[in-house]
């Protein structure tokens, strides 16, 4: 019953997101922009492995960026619609609710992933080569999992704040340093390196580099995974204590 | 949970092989674990011994019947400890697994150490200790207090079950075989006490009992204080006040949208704080407005998506009868995505959202006035009522004006007299109730009531009686006819929100003698 209702409600949720024409536009632009980018700085003449470590940083980075924006205001676009209150006082637990909303943002970001890869392979001349293609499916699904579990997080600590779409904003780039898509980890100082190890997408880009180039990718799609079960139970826990707070407030307002 | 951690491990113990006893044979080689005498885990585990807990039990049984006036919490009880010694004592006898000091691990060798007496007994008589005393308490202990009477309980089991490994009286299998078997039959006890109550209480489809609701945000206000009704089968309820009256905070209240400071709040049997999910599972509550519905998605969509939030049976199964719902209200393309049309849709069957149209529920609660209906949309909106009234739905609104927009509410109405006493944030509210054909409004408060009664009765010729500062106006209507909406055009002239003292007389008193006159042919005055 909780497969099919994540499943329903990502579908209909996906459903949702694919009819909005400015959304639509940005989606085909953004991965444009981030491979010419991302392909631009790392210079036709680097190394391959280089070129095909700079074009998927930059297509996780298209998931991230379709995920974290509209994370953070996702709440709120419910709220404005009506149906957060509908959410909240539905049997079903909340977490199972937010949960396809934000996995469908990840999921529209596949498309830019995809669209990334394929736009390095014929403007950039990057080749594309999987040398491990099953760990390559795994690695790309277990990441955009986490990345929607992140969302996931955003979403409910950002219930509360009028301003939430900023805080989704201000998170974006940040990420895309620390966790190593632009840059390779070993380029940013020391003690960054504990705080990208916190961020399940770290371990999730490294595992779709590692299966790309035909190392293994187990161990950073299980780190991936464990970081981001950690980030839905911080989730979990914090939304019961917001609805908890809305109930003895009696209200679902912005504080 | 249980059953599988039940089931997988005395399937292990049977076929001598598996996790449960790889972990058996593991802890007992521990060298921390000995046979000695330890005077601290002796006592610890006198916490699961039953010539202790089941006094406790039977004494706490005892004085909640007592204090309740009821037998149910002594037969529980009882049903409880019986059922813990003719399980667990069968399996012993039947699986006759030996202790770890005689190094024999398998079954059927001859002892009685499968499963745990002492845990399953800790968790069936404590836990049932602890139920009791909440779920027979009054006020509906805190949700902080539950949690720690459980907690107590689960730490209680653990430290029973980590005595008898320390003192090698059981192997683990056998400590959580005995949590596992306590747990079910916990359950079970538990279980059997819904069904009673569900059965007294099932067909009652809202009652509030003493609700008093507190805010202290900001400024501390009283929204509810003290407030009692029930709403019986087939019944619309409407509670109607000026705006800020606590109208809401009833509705909020019985559906567990916002829990009660103090009282205690059912909806159809099930207890709002108590069994928030089931009471959610049960309703369609109505927050409002035209929103409510996604406006990127067609209106069956739109149902479809809520029907599995509300988990309605056979979601997809139902979907044509969906279908039939949106075209009755006159949506004849459910498949286009129109906000404007999908909320039309949803307004169809009473409610303004598809959670509380999809899940045809037997309580349907509305609040706000900004469900009003425009005059256009009222009138297209009261034949499908019509169509609906003979079904067995119950439907309970609450508009926040006094009398503007009552017509949502007035319609597919039947059923008996019910009680509303309290005050919402003081109180001055009016409680319409209309039965067969006859619509009774009590006016609390008003500010000329001689003049207001002569109104009202000089425009429909009918029943007004003053009970201290309250009339109660009954209006026998022919079927069909409309009485709602001239009954708010009189009773708008006046001020019902004027504050002032509230009727000391209990309203059921009054509505008995109403009825008692109209069955005599007396309730219509010159």
């Amino acid at each position: 019953v909780t497969l099919r209702l994540l499943g329903v409600g990502w579908w209909l949720q996906l459903k949702i997101r694919s009819r909005s024409a400015f959304d639509g536009f940005l989606g085909v632009l953004y991965p444009m922009f981030f491979a010419t980018t991302s392909s631009s700085s790392t210079g036709r003449a680097a190394h391959p492995t280089a070129l095909v470590a700079a074009a998927v940083g930059a297509s996780v980075m298209g998931v991230w960026s379709a995920t974290s924006t509209t994370a953070s205001s996702a709440l709120q676009r419910e709220r404005r619609q009506g149906t957060l209150e509908l959410l909240v006082a539905a049997p079903t637990p909340f977490p199972l609710l937010v949960v396809p909303i934000t996995l469908s943002m990840a999921t529209i970001g596949l498309y830019s992933l995809l669209a990334t890869l394929l736009w390095g392979r014929f403007v950039f001349g990057i080749p594309i080569r999987i040398d491990d293609p099953a760990g390559f499916t795994v690695a790309v699904l277990v990441t955009v999992l986490a990345i929607a579990l992140m969302g996931f997080l955003e979403a409910v600590a950002s219930v509360r704040y009028r301003s939430a779409w900023a805080l989704g904003t201000a998170f974006e780039l940040p990420v895309w340093l620390v966790c190593g898509f632009l840059v390779p980890l070993s380029a940013l100082p020391g003690w960054v390196r504990p705080i990208s190890w916190l961020l399940p997408p770290t371990w999730g880009v490294s595992a779709v580099k590692d299966s790309a180039l035909g190392l293994s990718p187990w161990v950073d799609i299980a780190m991936c995974a464990a970081t981001a079960a950690v980030y839905g139970l911080v989730g979990t826990a914090l939304s019961g204590v917001l609805l908890d707070s809305a109930r003895a407030r009696a209200t679902l307002a912005l504080s | 949970m249980s059953i599988v951690v039940f089931v997988v491990l005395t399937v292990s113990v049977l076929v001598a092989a598996g996790p449960g006893l790889a972990l058996d044979k593991w802890l007992a080689a521990l060298p921390g674990l000995h046979t000695k005498n330890s005077v601290l885990a002796k006592l610890l585990a006198v916490i699961g011994q039953r010539a202790y807990s089941a006094p406790v039990l039977l004494v706490v049984a005892v004085l909640l019947a007592w204090r309740r006036r009821i037998w149910r919490p002594i037969t529980l009880a009882l049903i409880g400890l019986l059922s813990l010694n003719v399980i667990v004592g069968a399996m012993k006898l039947i699986i006759a697994r030996p202790s770890p000091r005689t190094g024999n691990w398998l079954p059927f060798a001859g002892g009685t150490d499968f499963p745990s007496g002492h845990t399953s007994n800790t968790v069936l008589t404590w836990g049932l200790v602890a139920w009791l005393l909440l779920a027979f308490s009054r006020p509906v202990p805190t949700l902080t207090r539950q949690r720690i009477a459980y907690g107590l309980v689960a730490v209680a089991s653990v430290v029973v079950g980590g005595a008898s490994l320390y003192l090698r009286t059981h192997w683990i299998s056998d400590i959580v075989a005995g949590w596992a078997v306590g747990f079910l039959i916990l359950v079970g006890v538990t279980r059997l006490q819904n069904v009673a109550t569900w059965r007294a209480r099932l067909d009652r489809i809202e009652g509030l009992a003493g609700v008093v609701r507190r805010f202290d945000h900001r400024v501390s206000i009283e929204a509810l204080r003290g407030v009692s009704f029930s709403v019986e089968p087939g019944e619309l309820f409407g509670l109607l006040g000026p705006e800020r009256r606590g109208q809401d905070d009833d509705d909020q209240d019985a559906d567990h949208a916002a829990p009660a400071d103090r009282g205690s709040a059912r909806v159809l049997g099930h207890d709002v704080v108590a069994d928030a999910r089931e009471v959610r599972r049960r309703i369609g509550y109505v927050f409002g407005g035209d929103r409510g519905l996604y406006e990127r998605l067609s209106a069956l969509d739109n149902l479809r998506y809520f029907a599995e939030l509300y988990g309605v049976p056979g979601a997809r199964a139902e979907a044509a009868d969906r279908v039939e719902l949106l075209e009755l209200v006159g949506l004849n393309r459910p498949r286009e995505a129109s906000g404007s049309r999908a909320t039309r849709a949803a307004c169809g069957s009473g409610c303004t959202s598809p959670a509380g149209c999809c899940t045809t529920p037997r309580s349907c609660s509305s609040t706000s006035r900004r469900i009003g209906i425009d005059p256009v949309g009222a009138r297209e909106l009261r034949a499908p009522i019509a169509g609906l009234r003979r079904q067995p739905a119950r439907r309970s609104c609450s508009p926040r004006t006094t009398c503007s927009r009552p017509t949502s509410c007035a319609t597919g109405s039947r059923s008996s007299p019910t009680a509303h006493r309290g005050d919402g944030h003081a109180g001055r509210a009016q409680a319409w109730r209309r039965r067969r054909n006859v619509l009774e409004v009590e006016v609390f408060g008003a500010a000329e009531p001689r003049s207001h009664r002569a109104r009202v009765a000089r425009r429909h010729g009918r029943s007004v009686e003053d009970a201290d500062q309250a009339q109660l106006l009954v209006v026998p209507a022919e079927p069909g006819v409309e009485v709602t909406r001239p009954c708010s055009a009189c009773l708008a002239g006046d001020t019902p929100a004027r504050p002032g003292r509230h009727p000391r007389a209990d309203p059921r008193g009054r509505l008995r003698r109403a009825g008692r006159r109209r069955r005599e042919g007396d309730h219509v005055k010159p």
